[in-house]
């Protein structure tokens, strides 16, 4: 990727004006972060500029006392995370490209969650945002409450259009209490089974519980130190950490996700997993795949099939075109040239 | 033979004479939602027995150029589901089966009629439950639920129905049918599903509804305390949330509304001298939760209850949770007609705004009662009034309109849960600037182009719609 090619406006004014230089140009133009999921979401787009949010990158304020902060859409999770350390909250969500990407990538692409059994995809911790869209007009989605019905949910519109229908500017996002004793352990395989569908399930529910590779023991943490649990060896919690930064290493950069049901967790458990999943996210039922798409071996009509989600998605909805229009009227969607050079 | 008489032939063909409903008095019922202060009479109620039957309904109309609303039981509190004077209700409430229940997957797919608690009582058999949990829940639909985004007591931890609905299979005002979302995954697309929930029924109508199924907890520990004030209550809730401890509910109730409760069917043992009284719930797994129970019992004391005390059985428990659920239907003995508001500040603010619903209730002398779901700040004060007083109905719809710009003030927005409707269309513009209920328009339009959708409802379409509505009560 051509360097040159990216603007990386400081403020929504100079957004608004590269918007309408790119206009001008006759460019095509499309909103990014720092690009770490760009080779996943968009494997094929070209536009003739993009629009980086990684610029735009402070934390505009933490409202502890709320559980939300506000943030600039540029800003890294890791630096997101160190900043709430002293007011031990964190952001509900587990995922790759914490020191890399930007939460406005993390949030528009949308990224994969290890904690998404606990507080749902990353998406959800988005209380509202506040967007440019393809002319330049501003828009402010949602609240700062954690709860509001008012008006339409543009925000999940607007984070599910991986940046076709608006740049993000900033976000609004809910917070969570850190665990207060995060305890870690090892699980083989026989023990895996039981704290994914046994009692142990409801004696003490995992907070992660993920795999690195198919033969290697499961790791698990609890949000507390459990009650004694018979063959659960617990280890330091320095282990868990750096498995877990692992886990999230192989999963950002594997070039596919699938996403399983049941049975093929079954029978995972019964023959082990295919070589071809370096990670597995028991909880949420995902796995990180050597290949985009669905293993040569598997039948697409066949039964096994219909029990897998390939991502990433690469046909677009047959709505986007019309929600552009509404979001812009009479202005070139983000990723097309304007039709007429000098632009609208 | 004229066009209505055409379209209501074509109807009655549909779904049969039975359920096409044209004479007044059926239609009565049908005039407003549980939000009496909207009425409007509908040309007719077509009540549709199946996907098939409703596709083809949405079509007829859709082509005939018939405004309509699709309902559930009706039991909304914003005037969502009144249809436009002509119109025609789309009553989806025999649209009530139950298609899959998957426990091993943890999903369910429903008709938009089925009953909220009918559905968590199928999922009991299982393990499973369906989390939101609005008061209304033995009688409101899931498909009601979907269109405002219901919550109730227990979203504080677990969220509103947006993040339990996985996917809608739905037909759009135009007669397409679509399926938005997925059973397995988060949608990497567009997430039409989002934009849905919440839409007050004005993007499209749900025929089937994928829905998340999360297990019941090993157990759960119900407790109260009693405060000599609101304020007392609401700082401890503060205190709870701040200590980094997430129980699943807390919910607060006034001395008006726990003297409701103890005076009606709903009586669990309330304190009836206390201020206000607060209601926690903390679930997980069995040695866990005592620990996380005594900790909020440590956060409560620092704020001097009255009294503290846990539930002993899951009888008292549910006799709690009983009397909770059911004070807005025991506030009803306080006078004729009741306004249920809804609207949040975030949680820091509610000390405030609980001050100023106070200081509204001393000047314009008409009771109120509260009870609300402290931990999402999300307030419901209850007006007790009579409509057949005009005087009294103005006073309270402006005491309301007060309330909700004092929670915009601090911060906060229009509604939690009980969405727009006609009760709040024009506030709306105090809460969003023009140029986004201006791209809240277009966009309804590529789903609802010609606007026959719930027409009205939810944005300030023009000016004044809630004003082609009777007011107060009040029938032509």
């Amino acid at each position: 990727m051509n360097p040159t090619k990216v603007l990386q406006p400081q403020t929504a004014a100079q957004a608004r004006q590269s918007l309408q230089h790119c206009r001008e140009q006759g460019w095509s133009v499309l909103p990014r972060g720092n690009g770490s999921r760009l080779q996943r979401h968009f494997p094929s787009a070209a536009p003739d500029r993009w629009l980086s949010s990684t610029s735009m990158n402070r934390i505009l304020r933490i409202q502890a006392e709320d559980q939300i902060c506000e943030v600039e859409a540029g800003c890294s999770p890791a630096t997101l995370s160190a900043a709430l350390e002293p007011y031990d909250l964190e952001l509900g969500t587990c995922s790759p490209g914490a020191e890399t990407g930007t939460l406005g990538g993390l949030f528009m692409a949308p990224d994969h969650s290890m904690l998404h059994h606990l507080w749902g995809p990353p998406r959800d911790q988005v209380l509202g945002g506040r967007w440019m869209m393809a002319d330049g007009c501003e828009i402010q989605s949602g609240s700062q409450v954690v709860k509001s019905v008012a008006g339409y949910d543009l925000t999940r519109l607007f984070l599910g259009s991986r940046g076709r229908l608006a740049f993000c500017l900033n976000l609004i996002l809910r917070l969570r209490p850190v665990p207060r004793n995060p305890t870690w352990a090892r699980l083989d395989r026989e023990q895996l089974s039981s704290w994914l569908w046994g009692e142990h399930r409801h004696l003490a529910p995992p907070r992660l519980l993920f795999s690195l590779s198919p033969h290697e023991q499961a790791w698990v943490q609890w949000e507390a130190e459990p009650a004694p649990l018979l063959g659960v060896r617990i280890v330091d919690p320095e282990e868990g950490r750096s498995a877990l930064a692992r886990a999230l290493e192989t999963l950002g950069q594997a070039p596919g996700r699938a996403s399983f049901d049941q049975s093929i967790r079954t029978s995972w458990l019964q023959s082990g997993p295919d070589e071809s999943w370096p990670m597995i996210d028991w909880l949420s039922s995902t796995a990180a795949c050597t290949a985009p798409g669905p293993p040569s071996s598997l039948d697409p009509s066949s039964d096994q099939a219909s029990h897998w989600k390939f991502s990433p998605v690469t046909q677009d909805s047959p709505w986007l075109p019309a929600l552009a229009e509404a979001c812009a009227p009479g202005f070139p969607p983000f990723g097309q040239r304007p039709e007429t050079e000098g632009g609208s | 033979m004229s066009r209505k008489k055409r379209w209501l032939r074509r109807l009655r063909e549909i779904v049969g004479k039975e359920y096409l409903l044209t004479d007044p008095a059926s239609l009565l019922a049908y005039e407003s939602d549980a939000l009496t202060l909207f009425r409007s009479q509908p040309a007719a109620v077509v009540l549709p027995a199946s996907e098939a039957e409703c596709i083809a309904v949405v079509r007829l109309l859709a082509a005939e150029k018939i405004p309509f609303t699709a309902r559930g039981a009706g039991t909304g509190l914003s005037g969502g589901a009144v249809v436009e004077p002509g119109g025609v209700v789309l009553a989806l409430s025999r649209m009530q089966k139950i298609l899959t229940l998957d426990p091993q997957q943890g999903f369910a797919v429903v008709e938009p009629g089925v009953v909220n608690d009918d559905l968590n009582r199928e999922a009991a058999r299982w393990g499973l439950r369906y989390a939101p949990d609005p008061s209304s829940q033995t009688v409101c639909t899931l498909g009601g639920n979907l269109g405002e985004n219901a919550g109730g007591p227990h979203c504080f931890k677990h969220g509103m129905t947006s993040q339990h609905v996985l996917f809608a299979k739905v037909v759009t005002a135009t007669g397409k049918v679509e399926t938005w979302g997925d059973a397995h995954s988060v949608p990497e697309d567009l997430d039409l599903r989002g934009f849905l929930v919440g839409s007050e029924g004005s993007v499209a109508v749900a025929l089937q509804i994928g829905l998340r199924l999360i297990p019941k907890p090993q157990a759960i520990v119900t407790l109260f305390a009693a405060f000599d004030s609101i304020a007392g209550a609401c700082a401890a809730v503060q205190s709870i949330v701040a200590q980094g401890l997430m129980p699943v509910a807390l919910e607060v109730m006034d001395q008006r509304a726990i003297r409701a409760v103890e005076a009606s069917v709903y009586r669990c043992g309330l304190p009836t001298d206390a201020g206000a009284i607060l209601l926690v719930d903390v679930e997980g797994p069995e040695n866990q939760i005592q620990e996380e129970a005594e900790a909020v019992e440590v956060a409560l004391q620092k704020h001097r209850p009255m009294k503290t005390e846990r539930a002993q059985s899951p009888e008292q428990r549910r006799a709690l949770w009983k009397g909770r659920k059911g004070a807005g239907g025991a506030m009803g003995r306080l006078g004729p007609d009741s306004y249920v508001m809804d609207g949040v500040v975030p949680r820091s603010k509610l000390v405030q705004i609980m001050a100023y619903v106070e200081q509204v209730e001393q000047e314009t002398d008409i009771p109120v009662a509260n009870l609300f779901h402290a931990g999402d700040g999300n307030i419901h004060p209850h007006f007790s009034y009579d409509s057949r007083d005009r005087s009294q109905a103005d006073k309270v719809e402006a005491a309301g309109a007060k309330i909700l710009r004092k929670c915009l003030e601090l911060g906060g927005s229009l509604s939690g849960e009980h969405g727009i409707g006609l009760e709040k269309e024009a506030l709306l513009q105090e809460q969003f600037e023009p140029q986004e209920l201006a791209l809240m328009e277009r966009l309804r339009r590529v789903f609802n182009p010609e606007d026959l959708l719930n027409r009205g409802r939810g944005l300030p379409l023009g000016s004044g719609c809630a004003e082609a509505f009777h007011r107060h009560g009040g029938r032509p």
